[in-house]
């Protein structure tokens, strides 16, 4: 086959650069993560190890900080996701069944993709200000702290989850609508010359035929929201390696914040880091493969 | 399209010529001062301070130095962001060999220095011909020398760093309220004791209470009076700056135990024990009857900020922090005293000493090593560290003798504009030798400041957050992990 | 349509009135929704606008009562705007235009070009997506350093500077979805444009910049405003890699927030709302006007790399 040795030549020149800074900057960083992982007692200064072992998964997984934030990370994640993926299904159906206004609808609801993190988490930090907040203004609550060294887990976890949502709706939406915008019409027509209603259509047509698109936007929620780091600092507004950056006594700590800390943690112990950011990959992997069986049964192509 | 490409391409090339000229250094180590003294040749070294009075007091120390030796040419390399900061940094140059010749650290820092034997040992300059006789050592404040101790378990006496920048904490109050209260209540007095603390606070806060302190002070529009922070619950007599510190300093006059020093890179901790639970639960009880409480309770990062704010009268905080406390436009004025002992254990009247020292790093040349070394020999002479305690305002002399040169005894007796406060402050840091008080340090070791970190959150979590002491610190034994628990 | 369905006047008017009822329901949904959005934005730009008394009055206000810019002036001279705007820019543009280069030849590979091993590679390629940018973060810190790429400090030779933003620009150029959202659209092409190509005597490489990038215009215009919107939102890499010291390099986002941090710490949490939330303002704008110029070809590219998927 000719063709074959010919383009491997014209392939090796046209991947060779990508491929060149993907090795140094993706898989050569994967083997490296996996290598460090598993030396113990690593320590990044002067390079030195105690072997090689579970070490430092070991450490990991009996600190209490570290299920700490896998129990915040956890809660956040399992309740915000699935809310903001039934509001945005909500919503794009309201979209898609309106006329008027649906693009300027469409626009306010796509500008928190636009916005930045850092920049917007500052600004919930001010919403939620304990004595300047609107929020507490508008809804006649004196001086509840939501951000500040006074606030409860919960309250504080409910910003987060606020923001968390707030920032969500726009990717998903925008999905889910071009999804329903692309449902063929013959089969609402279908239904109405059954005589199905409204409910039957949507629990019946729409959403079994949307349902790839909701594996998608389901998926990619889950993996996005189980790395939230960027929201927590820019909510606290400390800065990340500050004392309180994930909230007073860290109570708000994420996986991944548990992993940056770590990284300098006395003894640079990058190791741990590491070992923390494959424990990471293996949390996302296996919720992810739970998504793809039980859409066995639900999703249709 | 081409062009673009060639660009690209040169663009690339580039990246491939940096990180090349990494630092020169010298493997085996030879004293070289006499050389570097005597020749004209140029020595380029680099010290690495965090960005602040420190980095502002030296230029004209250096400027000094350079008198005597105009051949040695020293870069100030000043890091923002604090001394966590300067480690980091120091740590990454290490790795891509970038690092400066001299830093300032915390002596874990330097515990992790040593560990990866990136730290020249300076005992080798000291019995040098250029180096320190006994007579000059015992002219440093022992304890300070001897956190420069103690890294090599097989010689501990060698000395592997110098202190530079020492302070202590002491207790900041405001004076105009004080002389206000004593007309009213003459019991009211600056206290000395955690139990003197307790009734005066109370009697503080009757009074803030009533509004009988509320004109003492004239304060801009907008701003509070005590007694309307009275009401909000956010008025406390009393506040511990930094939460670390109060636990250890607790610890150590109830004799609690924090950690126990095994070598460089290990310790134990051992401050679960029954005389810290009863301390926590004693300023847990304080801080619930309102009579104390640390930076977090005002929801600041520093008592000092409250403390401006009228609400509250008595901080704890570093001598080298004084500065923070004292309001815009001289509103009110502050006094120093001794940080409050417990009575009942008068014996402990200990005092947490603070503060940085300086190392010189191995990835240099013996050249450049001997240059550093002169340079700190000429900072650390009595009249140059007394120099540079005054310019900076909070830090103290590293050597005896400073305290009695005739600048510095004016400083104590009559500081210049401005200065009146850290004069106080070094004042009292005085008078704690005098007066039976005694500094202690914990010896460092790689982690040490991991769990200085987390009693720190400890003492936060349970006066701030209202978490139960004993369940607290056993979370805290966890999470620093068994490495740190002493066998049984 | 479905008023065919119904020829009776009584079941005509309930179903007018269900309609009408339906749609009141669905608007005031949207609409309920819709201020939740806004409001953030507009609280932010309302206390931005707010005199520093005004902030942190007893009484909030919820329009300002004084319209300043203060804050803003304050903003400018506390952070290095303008550099900071420049830096973003500048490194967005290296990244996006490095980026659709690569992703154009390798998309253009793993579509067009026969060579073995193909999709094997590509699913490894594809399965890497799913790795948590953590793990790659601590090696390519390390890797930065060791090349003497980081936290190039204040007044450094241009080289330096240069590897500064190399750190910045390098590690995200090659893409892996970029490329297989442009190979989608690559497949698309119809295999007969290439046989009408070859008999013209088009060589493959020429085929590719000559007709397949011409027809994959939209998408590609879709990936650089996705890769320019992800670098001015960008964090944590930026953050780790200039140096807090040197305010030279700053990208907008941790600019920002180096920022706030330091006035947050000199003049106390709550003084300064108003300057925070003009920091935010003004490195939220921009994009936000980006945006409205370029709405629909984002929007449209954002929900098909939704549909592909």
């Amino acid at each position: 086959m000719l063709e074959f040795k010919k383009d491997g030549w014209k392939a090796a020149i046209a991947l060779g650069p990508t491929l060149l800074l993907l090795s140094v900057f993706t898989f050569y960083p994967i083997i490296n993560a996996v290598l460090m992982a598993f030396k113990q007692d690593y320590v990044f200064l002067s390079g030195t190890y105690n072997g090689i072992g579970f070490g430092n998964f070991v450490t990991i997984l009996s600190d209490p900080k570290f299920l700490d934030a896998l129990k915040n990370t956890s809660i956040m994640v399992f309740i915000s996701v699935p809310l903001t993926i039934i509001l945005s299904l909500l919503l794009a159906v309201a979209l898609n069944s309106v006329k008027k206004l649906r693009g300027f609808f469409q626009t306010v609801f796509f500008l928190p993709y636009v916005t930045n993190t850092i920049a917007l988490g500052l600004v919930f930090n001010v919403v939620f200000h304990k004595d300047y907040g609107l929020f507490n203004s508008v809804f006649g609550l004196e001086l509840v702290d939501w951000l500040g060294s006074g606030t409860t887990y919960w309250r504080a976890m409910f910003v987060l989850m606020v923001y968390t949502i707030w920032n969500g709706l726009a990717f998903k939406i925008i999905v889910l609508l071009s999804g329903l915008q692309s449902i063929d019409k013959q089969y609402y027509q279908a239904a109405s010359v059954d005589g199905a209603n409204r409910k039957r259509v949507f629990g019946k047509i729409t959403v079994p035929l949307l349902s790839p698109m909701i594996l998608y936007v389901t998926i990619t929620s889950f993996i996005g929201a189980f790395k939230v780091y960027t929201s927590v600092i820019a909510l606290f507004g400390k800065g990340a390696g500050q004392t309180g950056a994930y909230g007073p006594d860290n109570m708000l700590i994420t996986v991944v914040g548990y992993i940056y800390e770590k990284l300098w943690a006395s003894g640079t112990p990058f190791g741990v880091a590491a070992a923390g950011s494959i424990i990471l990959f293996i949390i996302i992997l296996l919720i992810t493969l739970v998504q793809f069986w039980i859409s066995k049964k639900r999703v249709h192509y | 399209m081409k062009k673009f490409f060639i660009v690209l391409i040169m663009v690339f090339g580039l990246f491939a010529l940096v990180g090349c000229g990494g630092n020169e250094s010298d493997s085996v180590f030879v004293d070289l001062t006499e050389e570097v003294k005597g020749s004209t040749d140029e020595v380029n070294i680099k010290f690495r301070v965090p960005s602040g009075v420190i980095s502002a007091a030296l230029p004209g120390l250096i400027a000094d130095f350079n008198q005597v030796y105009p051949q040695i040419k020293v870069e100030l390399d000043a890091v923002t962001g604090g001394y966590g900061e300067v480690r980091k940094t120091t740590i990454l140059d290490i790795q891509s060999d970038k690092a400066p010749t001299l830093v300032l650290g915390y002596p874990d820092h330097f515990a992790e220095y040593f560990s990866a034997q990136t730290i020249i040992k300076l005992q080798e300059y000291i019995t040098g011909p250029n180096g320190y006789n006994a007579e000059e050592l015992a002219d440093f404040v022992e304890s300070y020398l001897d956190e420069g101790k103690n890294f090599d378990l097989e010689n501990p006496n060698d000395i592997y760093s110098l202190p530079f920048n020492k302070s202590t904490e002491v207790l900041i109050y405001n004076k105009t309220m004080f002389d206000a209260m004593k007309e009213i209540d003459s019991a009211i007095v600056v206290p000395k004791t955690w139990e003197e603390l307790k009734t005066v606070s109370e009697k503080i806060n009757t009074l803030v209470e009533n509004g009988d302190l509320d004109d003492v002070i004239t304060i801009a529009e907008g701003e509070k009076k005590p007694s309307e922070f009275y009401t909000e619950g956010t008025f406390y007599p009393f506040a511990y700056d930094s939460t670390d510190n109060a636990f250890i300093t607790m610890t150590r006059q109830r004799n609690g135990g924090y950690t126990e020093k095994v070598s460089n890179d290990k310790g134990y901790i051992v401050f679960n024990s029954p005389e810290n639970l009863a301390g926590l639960n004693y300023f847990k009880a304080e801080n619930e009857a309102r009579r104390f409480a640390v930076a977090e309770t005002f929801n600041e990062s520093y008592a000092s900020d409250a403390f401006i704010a009228l609400k509250t009268f008595m901080t704890v905080g570093s001598s080298a922090g004084i500065g923070y406390n004292i309001p815009e436009a001289n509103k009110f004025e502050i006094a120093v005293s001794e940080v409050p002992y417990l009575e009942a254990n008068s014996d402990n009247k200990y005092v947490i000493q603070q503060g940085t020292n300086v190392a010189i790093l191995a990835q240099s040349t013996n050249k450049q090593r001997a240059a550093a070394w002169l340079l700190l020999k000429f900072l650390l002479q009595p009249e140059y560290t007394a120099k540079f305690a005054m310019a900076t305002g909070g830090y103290l002399p590293v050597r005896l003798s400073a305290y009695e040169t005739t600048e510095y005894s004016e400083y104590l007796v009559n500081p210049p504009i401005g200065k009146e406060g850290f004069s106080m402050a070094a004042n009292v840091a005085l008078g704690y030798l005098d007066g039976g008080y005694k500094f202690f340090v914990d010896p460092a070791f790689v982690g040490s400041s991991g769990v200085r970190d987390e009693v720190g959150a400890i003492f936060t979590a349970v006066i701030v957050n209202g978490k139960d002491p004993q369940e607290r610190i056993e979370k805290a034994y966890q999470t620093l992990g068994k490495a740190y628990q002493k066998p049984e | 349509m479905d008023r065919e369905l119904y020829f009776d006047e009584q079941q005509l008017k309930k179903f007018k009135a269900y309609t009408i009822v339906t749609k009141i329901f669905t608007y005031t949904f949207l609409i309920i929704l819709a201020l939740f959005i806004i409001i953030p934005f507009y609280w932010m730009i309302a206390t931005s606008l707010k005199t520093t008394a005004e902030v942190i009055s007893q009484n909030i206000s919820f329009f300002p009562r004084e319209l300043t810019f203060a804050s803003y002036a304050a903003v400018f001279e506390r952070a290095p705007l303008f550099t900071m705007y420049m830096n973003t820019i500048l490194v967005g543009f290296f990244t996006t235009s490095l980026t659709i280069v690569s992703v154009i030849f390798a998309a253009f590979a793993f579509s067009r070009l026969k060579f073995k091993g193909r999709e094997v590679i590509f699913s490894i390629l594809l399965m890497t997506m799913m790795i948590p940018g953590e793990v790659f973060v601590i090696t390519n810190y390390m890797t930065v350093n060791t090349l003497g790429w980081i936290r190039v400090p204040e007044g450094a030779p241009l080289h330096e500077i240069i590897g500064n933003y190399a750190a910045m620009i390098l590690p995200f150029v090659g893409s892996i979805f970029y490329t297989f959202f442009l190979r989608q659209t690559f497949r698309q092409i119809p295999n007969e444009l290439y046989l009408a190509a070859k008999v013209d005597g088009l060589g493959d490489f020429k085929y590719l910049f000559k007709v397949m990038v011409p027809i994959a215009k939209s998408t590609i215009i879709t990936i650089t405003i996705l890769s320019m919107i992800g670098t001015w939102n960008a964090y944590i890499w930026p953050s780790l890699v200039t140096s807090s010291s040197n305010s030279a390099l700053w990208l907008v986002s941790n600019g920002l927030n180096e920022v706030f941090r330091s006035t947050i710490e000199l003049s106390g949490p709550n003084s300064v709302l108003n300057q925070q939330m003009a920091g935010s303002a003004l490195v939220t704008l921009p994009l936000l006007v980006v945006f409205f110029l370029l709405k629909d070809y984002i929007m449209k590219g954002v929900s098909r790399s939704g549909i592909k998927g």
